[in-house]
Protein backbone atom coordinates (compact mmCIF):
# COMPACT_ATOMS: atom_id res chain seq x y z
CA UNK A 1 0.00 0.00 0.00
CA UNK A 2 2.65 2.61 0.89
CA UNK A 3 4.46 1.74 -2.32
CA UNK A 4 1.40 3.02 -4.13
CA UNK A 5 1.78 6.34 -2.33
CA UNK A 6 5.40 6.81 -3.45
CA UNK A 7 4.43 5.82 -7.00
CA UNK A 8 1.74 8.49 -6.93
CA UNK A 9 4.24 11.05 -5.61
CA UNK A 10 6.60 10.25 -8.48
CA UNK A 11 3.75 10.46 -11.00
CA UNK A 12 2.52 13.78 -9.62
CA UNK A 13 6.05 15.18 -9.81
CA UNK A 14 6.06 14.38 -13.53
CA UNK A 15 2.45 15.23 -14.35
CA UNK A 16 1.67 18.02 -11.90
CA UNK A 17 1.99 20.89 -14.34
CA UNK A 18 0.07 18.98 -16.97
CA UNK A 19 -2.71 18.33 -14.48
CA UNK A 20 -2.87 22.02 -13.67
CA UNK A 21 -2.88 22.95 -17.37
CA UNK A 22 -5.43 20.48 -18.67
CA UNK A 23 -7.84 20.59 -15.76
CA UNK A 24 -8.18 16.82 -15.95
CA UNK A 25 -10.23 15.36 -13.11
CA UNK A 26 -8.76 13.08 -10.49
CA UNK A 27 -10.72 10.10 -11.72
CA UNK A 28 -9.50 10.63 -15.28
CA UNK A 29 -5.93 11.00 -14.02
CA UNK A 30 -6.10 7.91 -11.83
CA UNK A 31 -7.60 5.76 -14.56
CA UNK A 32 -5.83 7.02 -17.68
CA UNK A 33 -2.38 7.98 -16.43
CA UNK A 34 -1.80 6.06 -13.22
CA UNK A 35 -3.84 3.13 -14.52
CA UNK A 36 -5.38 2.60 -11.11
CA UNK A 37 -8.95 2.59 -9.95
CA UNK A 38 -9.96 5.54 -7.79
CA UNK A 39 -10.90 3.09 -5.07
CA UNK A 40 -7.35 1.71 -4.91
CA UNK A 41 -5.96 5.24 -4.60
CA UNK A 42 -8.47 5.97 -1.87
CA UNK A 43 -7.30 2.86 -0.02
CA UNK A 44 -3.64 3.82 -0.40
CA UNK A 45 -4.16 7.31 0.90
CA UNK A 46 -6.65 6.50 3.63
CA UNK A 47 -5.48 7.94 6.91
CA UNK A 48 -3.30 10.55 5.28
CA UNK A 49 -6.14 13.08 5.00
CA UNK A 50 -5.44 15.05 1.91
CA UNK A 51 -7.57 18.14 1.89
CA UNK A 52 -8.12 19.77 5.24
CA UNK A 53 -5.50 21.87 7.00
CA UNK A 54 -6.08 20.01 10.27
CA UNK A 55 -5.41 16.61 8.73
CA UNK A 56 -2.39 14.98 10.40
CA UNK A 57 -0.43 14.38 7.22
CA UNK A 58 -1.02 16.40 4.10
CA UNK A 59 1.39 14.47 1.93
CA UNK A 60 -0.86 14.79 -1.11
CA UNK A 61 -3.63 17.30 -1.62
CA UNK A 62 -6.58 17.26 -3.93
CA UNK A 63 -7.96 20.23 -5.80
CA UNK A 64 -10.92 21.21 -7.89
CA UNK A 65 -8.93 22.38 -10.93
CA UNK A 66 -9.88 25.91 -9.97
CA UNK A 67 -7.64 26.93 -7.09
CA UNK A 68 -5.29 24.01 -7.69
CA UNK A 69 -4.74 20.91 -9.81
CA UNK A 70 -6.67 17.73 -9.19
CA UNK A 71 -3.79 16.19 -7.31
CA UNK A 72 -0.56 17.72 -5.97
CA UNK A 73 2.20 17.15 -3.44
CA UNK A 74 0.98 18.51 -0.12
CA UNK A 75 2.47 21.04 2.29
CA UNK A 76 3.77 18.26 4.55
CA UNK A 77 6.50 17.85 1.94
CA UNK A 78 7.79 21.24 3.08
CA UNK A 79 7.57 24.91 2.28
CA UNK A 80 10.79 26.67 1.36
CA UNK A 81 11.19 30.44 1.41
CA UNK A 82 12.92 31.21 -1.87
CA UNK A 83 14.73 34.54 -2.19
CA UNK A 84 16.62 36.10 -5.05
CA UNK A 85 18.95 39.03 -4.63
CA UNK A 86 19.75 40.92 -7.82
CA UNK A 87 21.59 44.17 -8.40
CA UNK A 88 18.42 46.25 -8.15
CA UNK A 89 15.81 44.00 -6.58
CA UNK A 90 15.05 41.46 -3.89
CA UNK A 91 12.26 38.97 -4.45
CA UNK A 92 10.87 36.27 -2.21
CA UNK A 93 8.05 33.74 -2.12
CA UNK A 94 6.98 30.57 -0.37
CA UNK A 95 7.55 27.58 -2.65
CA UNK A 96 6.05 24.12 -2.21
CA UNK A 97 7.21 20.72 -3.50
CA UNK A 98 5.21 21.26 -6.71
CA UNK A 99 7.25 24.38 -7.48
CA UNK A 100 4.16 26.54 -6.96
CA UNK A 101 4.85 29.97 -5.46
CA UNK A 102 2.74 31.73 -2.84
CA UNK A 103 2.78 35.16 -1.24
CA UNK A 104 5.37 36.53 -3.65
CA UNK A 105 6.98 39.82 -2.69
CA UNK A 106 9.25 42.15 -4.59
CA UNK A 107 11.27 45.16 -3.49
CA UNK A 108 13.66 47.46 -5.26
CA UNK A 109 16.26 48.74 -2.82
CA UNK A 110 19.00 51.05 -4.00
CA UNK A 111 22.17 49.28 -5.16
CA UNK A 112 22.26 45.95 -3.37
CA UNK A 113 25.77 45.17 -4.58
CA UNK A 114 27.24 48.12 -2.66
CA UNK A 115 25.36 47.31 0.56
CA UNK A 116 27.12 46.06 3.67
CA UNK A 117 26.53 42.45 4.61
CA UNK A 118 24.34 43.46 7.55
CA UNK A 119 22.26 45.83 5.42
CA UNK A 120 21.57 43.14 2.83
CA UNK A 121 20.87 40.48 5.45
CA UNK A 122 18.38 42.86 7.06
CA UNK A 123 16.64 43.35 3.71
CA UNK A 124 16.40 39.56 3.33
CA UNK A 125 15.11 39.30 6.88
CA UNK A 126 12.43 41.91 6.24
CA UNK A 127 11.12 40.41 3.00
CA UNK A 128 11.16 36.81 4.28
CA UNK A 129 9.36 37.87 7.45
CA UNK A 130 6.69 39.45 5.28
CA UNK A 131 6.31 36.26 3.18
CA UNK A 132 6.40 33.98 6.22
CA UNK A 133 3.80 35.92 8.19
CA UNK A 134 1.48 35.89 5.21
CA UNK A 135 2.10 32.17 4.56
CA UNK A 136 1.34 31.31 8.20
CA UNK A 137 -2.17 32.70 7.67
CA UNK A 138 -2.73 30.62 4.53
CA UNK A 139 -4.65 27.43 5.33
CA UNK A 140 -3.64 25.70 2.13
CA UNK A 141 0.00 25.77 3.30
CA UNK A 142 -0.63 24.64 6.88
CA UNK A 143 -0.62 21.23 8.50
CA UNK A 144 -2.58 21.19 11.74
CA UNK A 145 -2.29 24.95 11.95
CA UNK A 146 1.48 25.05 11.50
CA UNK A 147 3.65 25.97 8.55
CA UNK A 148 5.98 23.06 7.67
CA UNK A 149 9.09 25.15 7.16
CA UNK A 150 11.89 23.50 5.19
CA UNK A 151 14.32 26.41 5.06
CA UNK A 152 15.36 29.61 3.31
CA UNK A 153 17.14 29.33 -0.02
CA UNK A 154 18.78 32.48 -1.33
CA UNK A 155 19.88 32.96 -4.94
CA UNK A 156 22.83 35.38 -4.89
CA UNK A 157 24.14 37.64 -7.65
CA UNK A 158 27.67 36.38 -7.04
CA UNK A 159 29.63 33.25 -7.83
CA UNK A 160 29.83 30.95 -4.81
CA UNK A 161 32.60 28.44 -4.31
CA UNK A 162 32.06 24.98 -2.81
CA UNK A 163 31.93 26.46 0.70
CA UNK A 164 29.35 29.00 -0.56
CA UNK A 165 31.79 31.85 -0.01
CA UNK A 166 31.08 34.79 -2.34
CA UNK A 167 33.71 35.51 -4.95
CA UNK A 168 33.73 39.19 -5.79
CA UNK A 169 30.69 41.27 -6.88
CA UNK A 170 29.89 42.67 -3.42
CA UNK A 171 32.10 45.70 -3.01
CA UNK A 172 31.86 46.43 0.72
CA UNK A 173 34.72 44.99 2.82
CA UNK A 174 32.25 43.41 5.26
CA UNK A 175 31.67 40.65 2.71
CA UNK A 176 35.31 39.56 2.64
CA UNK A 177 36.00 39.92 6.37
CA UNK A 178 34.22 36.61 6.96
CA UNK A 179 35.33 33.41 5.24
CA UNK A 180 32.27 31.32 6.14
CA UNK A 181 29.66 30.39 3.58
CA UNK A 182 26.81 32.85 2.98
CA UNK A 183 24.24 30.28 4.14
CA UNK A 184 26.01 29.96 7.52
CA UNK A 185 26.34 33.74 7.90
CA UNK A 186 22.66 34.30 7.13
CA UNK A 187 21.59 31.54 9.52
CA UNK A 188 23.62 33.22 12.26
CA UNK A 189 22.20 36.64 11.42
CA UNK A 190 18.65 35.26 11.62
CA UNK A 191 19.47 33.33 14.78
CA UNK A 192 18.37 29.98 13.37
CA UNK A 193 21.70 28.15 13.11
CA UNK A 194 21.40 24.84 14.91
CA UNK A 195 17.76 25.47 15.83
CA UNK A 196 15.26 22.60 15.70
CA UNK A 197 18.08 20.10 15.20
CA UNK A 198 18.65 16.81 16.90
CA UNK A 199 21.91 14.98 17.48
CA UNK A 200 20.80 12.36 15.00
CA UNK A 201 19.58 14.89 12.47
CA UNK A 202 21.48 18.19 12.47
CA UNK A 203 19.62 20.64 10.27
CA UNK A 204 20.77 23.45 8.06
CA UNK A 205 17.91 25.89 7.48
CA UNK A 206 19.69 28.36 5.19
CA UNK A 207 20.97 27.57 1.72
CA UNK A 208 22.80 29.54 -0.96
CA UNK A 209 23.07 29.20 -4.74
CA UNK A 210 24.13 31.61 -7.50
CA UNK A 211 21.30 33.32 -9.39
CA UNK A 212 21.96 31.75 -12.79
CA UNK A 213 22.24 28.27 -11.27
CA UNK A 214 18.94 28.81 -9.45
CA UNK A 215 17.28 29.91 -12.68
CA UNK A 216 18.65 26.79 -14.38
CA UNK A 217 17.14 24.65 -11.63
CA UNK A 218 13.72 26.22 -12.19
CA UNK A 219 14.07 25.79 -15.96
CA UNK A 220 15.01 22.11 -15.56
CA UNK A 221 12.15 21.47 -13.15
CA UNK A 222 9.60 23.05 -15.48
CA UNK A 223 11.04 21.20 -18.45
CA UNK A 224 10.73 17.84 -16.66
CA UNK A 225 7.06 18.62 -16.04
CA UNK A 226 6.31 19.56 -19.64
CA UNK A 227 4.49 17.46 -22.20
CA UNK A 228 7.56 17.74 -24.46
CA UNK A 229 9.79 16.08 -21.83
CA UNK A 230 7.58 13.00 -21.68
CA UNK A 231 8.62 12.10 -25.24
CA UNK A 232 12.39 12.52 -24.75
CA UNK A 233 14.64 9.51 -24.29
CA UNK A 234 18.01 11.25 -24.09
CA UNK A 235 19.53 13.79 -21.70
CA UNK A 236 19.15 17.42 -22.82
CA UNK A 237 21.46 20.27 -21.97
CA UNK A 238 19.81 23.56 -21.03
CA UNK A 239 21.92 26.71 -21.09
CA UNK A 240 20.56 29.57 -19.03
CA UNK A 241 21.86 33.07 -19.70
CA UNK A 242 21.05 35.70 -17.14
CA UNK A 243 21.24 39.26 -18.42
CA UNK A 244 20.72 41.69 -15.61
CA UNK A 245 22.91 43.94 -13.46
CA UNK A 246 25.41 41.13 -13.81
CA UNK A 247 25.82 38.77 -16.72
CA UNK A 248 26.12 35.09 -15.85
CA UNK A 249 25.11 31.68 -17.10
CA UNK A 250 24.54 28.12 -15.98
CA UNK A 251 24.15 24.77 -17.68
CA UNK A 252 22.15 21.81 -16.48
CA UNK A 253 21.98 18.38 -18.03
CA UNK A 254 18.40 17.16 -17.73
CA UNK A 255 18.14 13.40 -17.62
CA UNK A 256 15.24 11.55 -19.25
CA UNK A 257 12.58 9.88 -17.14
CA UNK A 258 13.02 6.22 -16.38
CA UNK A 259 10.75 3.36 -15.45
CA UNK A 260 11.44 1.38 -12.30
CA UNK A 261 9.07 -1.28 -10.95
CA UNK A 262 6.33 0.07 -13.22
CA UNK A 263 6.70 3.55 -11.73
CA UNK A 264 7.72 6.54 -13.84
CA UNK A 265 10.64 8.36 -12.22
CA UNK A 266 11.49 11.93 -13.26
CA UNK A 267 15.02 12.67 -14.44
CA UNK A 268 14.80 15.87 -12.36
CA UNK A 269 16.23 14.04 -9.36
CA UNK A 270 19.48 13.16 -11.14
CA UNK A 271 19.83 16.16 -13.46
CA UNK A 272 23.13 17.90 -12.89
CA UNK A 273 24.24 21.51 -12.82
CA UNK A 274 27.73 22.07 -14.18
CA UNK A 275 29.66 23.47 -11.25
CA UNK A 276 33.21 23.11 -12.53
CA UNK A 277 36.43 22.58 -10.61
CA UNK A 278 35.73 25.13 -7.86
CA UNK A 279 31.98 25.33 -8.46
CA UNK A 280 32.50 28.71 -10.11
CA UNK A 281 31.35 27.81 -13.64
CA UNK A 282 29.03 30.23 -15.39
CA UNK A 283 31.02 33.46 -15.31
CA UNK A 284 29.96 34.12 -18.86
CA UNK A 285 30.02 37.91 -18.26
CA UNK A 286 33.81 37.88 -18.22
CA UNK A 287 34.07 36.66 -21.80
CA UNK A 288 36.01 39.24 -23.85
CA UNK A 289 33.83 40.67 -26.60
CA UNK A 290 34.93 40.50 -30.19
CA UNK A 291 36.62 43.77 -31.22
CA UNK A 292 35.32 43.55 -34.79
CA UNK A 293 31.74 43.13 -33.54
CA UNK A 294 32.18 46.20 -31.34
CA UNK A 295 33.45 48.17 -34.31
CA UNK A 296 30.53 47.01 -36.46
CA UNK A 297 28.07 48.09 -33.77
CA UNK A 298 29.80 51.45 -33.42
CA UNK A 299 29.62 52.02 -37.19
CA UNK A 300 25.92 51.20 -37.21
CA UNK A 301 25.03 53.74 -34.56
CA UNK A 302 23.49 57.10 -35.28
CA UNK A 303 25.75 60.09 -34.92
CA UNK A 304 23.97 61.30 -31.78
CA UNK A 305 24.98 58.16 -29.90
CA UNK A 306 28.23 58.49 -28.00
CA UNK A 307 30.84 55.76 -28.20
CA UNK A 308 30.95 52.98 -25.62
CA UNK A 309 32.33 54.50 -22.46
CA UNK A 310 35.34 52.41 -21.48
CA UNK A 311 34.76 51.00 -18.02
CA UNK A 312 36.58 48.39 -16.01
CA UNK A 313 35.01 45.03 -15.28
CA UNK A 314 34.24 44.53 -11.58
CA UNK A 315 36.25 41.28 -11.71
CA UNK A 316 39.47 43.18 -12.20
CA UNK A 317 40.98 44.89 -9.13
CA UNK A 318 43.50 46.67 -11.35
CA UNK A 319 40.66 47.98 -13.52
CA UNK A 320 42.31 46.99 -16.78
CA UNK A 321 39.71 44.63 -18.24
CA UNK A 322 37.38 46.80 -20.22
CA UNK A 323 36.44 44.30 -22.92
CA UNK A 324 34.35 41.90 -20.84
CA UNK A 325 30.76 41.29 -21.94
CA UNK A 326 29.47 42.47 -18.56
CA UNK A 327 31.00 45.91 -19.16
CA UNK A 328 28.75 46.33 -22.22
CA UNK A 329 25.75 44.16 -21.46
CA UNK A 330 25.55 44.37 -17.65
CA UNK A 331 23.50 46.91 -15.75
CA UNK A 332 26.00 49.77 -15.86
CA UNK A 333 26.91 49.15 -19.48
CA UNK A 334 23.42 49.15 -20.97
CA UNK A 335 22.58 52.60 -22.11
CA UNK A 336 26.14 53.87 -21.95
CA UNK A 337 25.76 54.53 -25.67
CA UNK A 338 22.60 56.53 -25.25
CA UNK A 339 22.71 60.33 -25.36
CA UNK A 340 22.06 61.83 -21.94
CA UNK A 341 18.76 63.55 -21.29
CA UNK A 342 18.99 67.30 -21.36
CA UNK B 1 19.27 50.22 -17.41
CA UNK B 2 15.93 51.26 -15.92
CA UNK B 3 15.69 54.23 -18.29
CA UNK B 4 16.33 51.96 -21.27
CA UNK B 5 13.81 49.34 -20.21
CA UNK B 6 11.14 51.85 -19.22
CA UNK B 7 11.03 53.15 -22.76
CA UNK B 8 12.46 50.47 -24.99
CA UNK B 9 10.72 51.76 -28.12
CA UNK B 10 12.87 54.91 -28.25
CA UNK B 11 15.26 54.26 -31.11
CA UNK B 12 18.42 54.83 -29.08
CA UNK B 13 17.14 52.53 -26.32
CA UNK B 14 16.14 49.86 -28.81
CA UNK B 15 19.60 50.08 -30.38
CA UNK B 16 21.25 49.71 -26.97
CA UNK B 17 19.18 46.59 -26.26
CA UNK B 18 19.95 45.14 -29.68
CA UNK B 19 23.63 45.65 -28.95
CA UNK B 20 23.26 43.65 -25.73
CA UNK B 21 21.67 40.78 -27.67
CA UNK B 22 24.28 40.90 -30.43
CA UNK B 23 27.22 40.93 -28.01
CA UNK B 24 25.70 38.17 -25.88
CA UNK B 25 25.12 36.07 -29.00
CA UNK B 26 28.69 36.71 -30.07
CA UNK B 27 30.06 35.58 -26.71
CA UNK B 28 27.81 32.51 -26.66
CA UNK B 29 29.27 31.08 -29.87
CA UNK B 30 32.22 29.18 -28.31
CA UNK B 31 29.99 27.82 -25.54
CA UNK B 32 27.38 26.62 -28.02
CA UNK B 33 29.98 24.97 -30.23
CA UNK B 34 31.52 23.34 -27.17
CA UNK B 35 28.35 22.13 -25.47
CA UNK B 36 25.73 21.83 -28.22
CA UNK B 37 22.88 22.80 -25.86
CA UNK B 38 19.35 21.72 -26.60
CA UNK B 39 17.95 25.07 -25.57
CA UNK B 40 19.21 28.51 -24.59
CA UNK B 41 17.04 30.25 -22.01
CA UNK B 42 17.38 34.01 -21.64
CA UNK B 43 16.42 35.41 -18.25
CA UNK B 44 17.00 38.47 -16.09
CA UNK B 45 15.85 42.10 -16.38
CA UNK B 46 17.19 42.32 -19.91
CA UNK B 47 15.19 39.31 -21.08
CA UNK B 48 13.06 41.38 -23.44
CA UNK B 49 12.03 40.61 -27.03
CA UNK B 50 14.48 43.10 -28.57
CA UNK B 51 17.44 41.47 -26.82
CA UNK B 52 16.20 37.95 -27.56
CA UNK B 53 15.66 38.73 -31.25
CA UNK B 54 19.12 40.28 -31.65
CA UNK B 55 20.69 37.30 -29.89
CA UNK B 56 18.86 34.84 -32.15
CA UNK B 57 19.80 36.84 -35.24
CA UNK B 58 23.45 36.81 -34.20
CA UNK B 59 23.46 33.06 -33.56
CA UNK B 60 21.73 32.45 -36.89
CA UNK B 61 24.45 34.46 -38.61
CA UNK B 62 27.21 32.08 -37.55
CA UNK B 63 27.80 29.60 -40.32
CA UNK B 64 29.88 27.51 -37.92
CA UNK B 65 26.74 26.60 -35.97
CA UNK B 66 24.67 25.78 -39.02
CA UNK B 67 27.49 23.79 -40.61
CA UNK B 68 28.19 21.74 -37.49
CA UNK B 69 24.72 21.38 -35.98
CA UNK B 70 22.39 22.09 -38.87
CA UNK B 71 20.74 24.96 -37.04
CA UNK B 72 21.13 27.17 -33.98
CA UNK B 73 19.72 25.94 -30.66
CA UNK B 74 16.21 26.83 -29.68
CA UNK B 75 16.28 30.19 -27.84
CA UNK B 76 13.46 30.99 -25.44
CA UNK B 77 12.97 33.92 -23.13
CA UNK B 78 11.41 33.87 -19.69
CA UNK B 79 8.72 36.53 -19.32
CA UNK B 80 6.73 38.23 -16.57
CA UNK B 81 6.49 36.49 -13.19
CA UNK B 82 8.09 33.35 -14.63
CA UNK B 83 11.19 35.46 -15.25
CA UNK B 84 11.04 37.62 -12.13
CA UNK B 85 10.64 34.66 -9.80
CA UNK B 86 12.70 32.04 -11.66
CA UNK B 87 15.67 32.30 -9.31
CA UNK B 88 13.34 32.39 -6.27
CA UNK B 89 11.71 29.13 -7.38
CA UNK B 90 14.97 27.56 -8.49
CA UNK B 91 16.73 28.24 -5.19
CA UNK B 92 13.80 26.72 -3.31
CA UNK B 93 13.51 23.78 -5.71
CA UNK B 94 17.19 22.93 -5.19
CA UNK B 95 16.39 22.40 -1.50
CA UNK B 96 13.13 20.58 -2.19
CA UNK B 97 14.90 18.24 -4.60
CA UNK B 98 17.59 17.43 -2.04
CA UNK B 99 15.27 16.99 0.92
CA UNK B 100 12.02 15.75 -0.62
CA UNK B 101 12.02 14.70 -4.26
CA UNK B 102 15.09 12.50 -3.88
CA UNK B 103 13.56 10.92 -0.79
CA UNK B 104 10.10 9.96 -2.02
CA UNK B 105 10.67 6.30 -1.15
CA UNK B 106 11.69 7.19 2.41
CA UNK B 107 8.86 9.67 2.93
CA UNK B 108 5.90 8.49 0.85
CA UNK B 109 7.02 4.86 0.69
CA UNK B 110 7.48 4.50 4.44
CA UNK B 111 5.48 1.81 6.25
CA UNK B 112 2.08 3.25 7.03
CA UNK B 113 2.76 3.70 10.74
CA UNK B 114 5.92 5.68 10.03
CA UNK B 115 4.61 8.05 7.39
CA UNK B 116 3.42 10.65 9.91
CA UNK B 117 6.70 10.56 11.83
CA UNK B 118 8.83 10.77 8.68
CA UNK B 119 7.01 13.87 7.47
CA UNK B 120 7.05 15.41 10.94
CA UNK B 121 10.81 14.92 11.08
CA UNK B 122 11.30 16.61 7.73
CA UNK B 123 10.22 20.14 8.61
CA UNK B 124 10.16 22.75 11.37
CA UNK B 125 6.49 23.41 12.17
CA UNK B 126 6.09 27.15 12.66
CA UNK B 127 3.35 29.13 14.31
CA UNK B 128 5.40 32.31 14.52
CA UNK B 129 8.38 33.76 12.73
CA UNK B 130 11.55 32.16 14.15
CA UNK B 131 13.67 35.30 13.70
Amino acid sequence: MPKTLSDIAHAVLLDGAELARTGRTRTQYYERTLERKPSSIATATKGFGMSRSNDPVRALVTGDNGEGPALALGPSAGIVLGVSVASASIRAAAVDANGFTYHARSREPAKTLAATQTELFNLIKAITTDVLESAMQDEQLLVQGRLPFLGIAVAWPTPLDREKTPQGVFTHPSWTANKRGLHLRLAKHLGIDGKHSTASRPRQWCHAIPNAAATAMAAAFDYTRSEEYQQKELAKLLLVVRLSGRVSAATISVEPKKEANHARISGWMISRLTGGHKNLAGEFGHTPVNASTLKALKDRRTRSCPDFVPAACPCDPEQLSSDHLEVFAGGEGVGSTIPSRR
Amino acid sequence: MKRVLDDEHVTAHKNALEEVGTLAGDCLLPTILMLNPYRVIVSGRLAVPVVRDALVERLDSFTAISRVFGDAPDVIMLEGPENHFAAVRGAALAVLRQEVHRNFETLYGAPEKLVTARFADLTWPLTSCPW
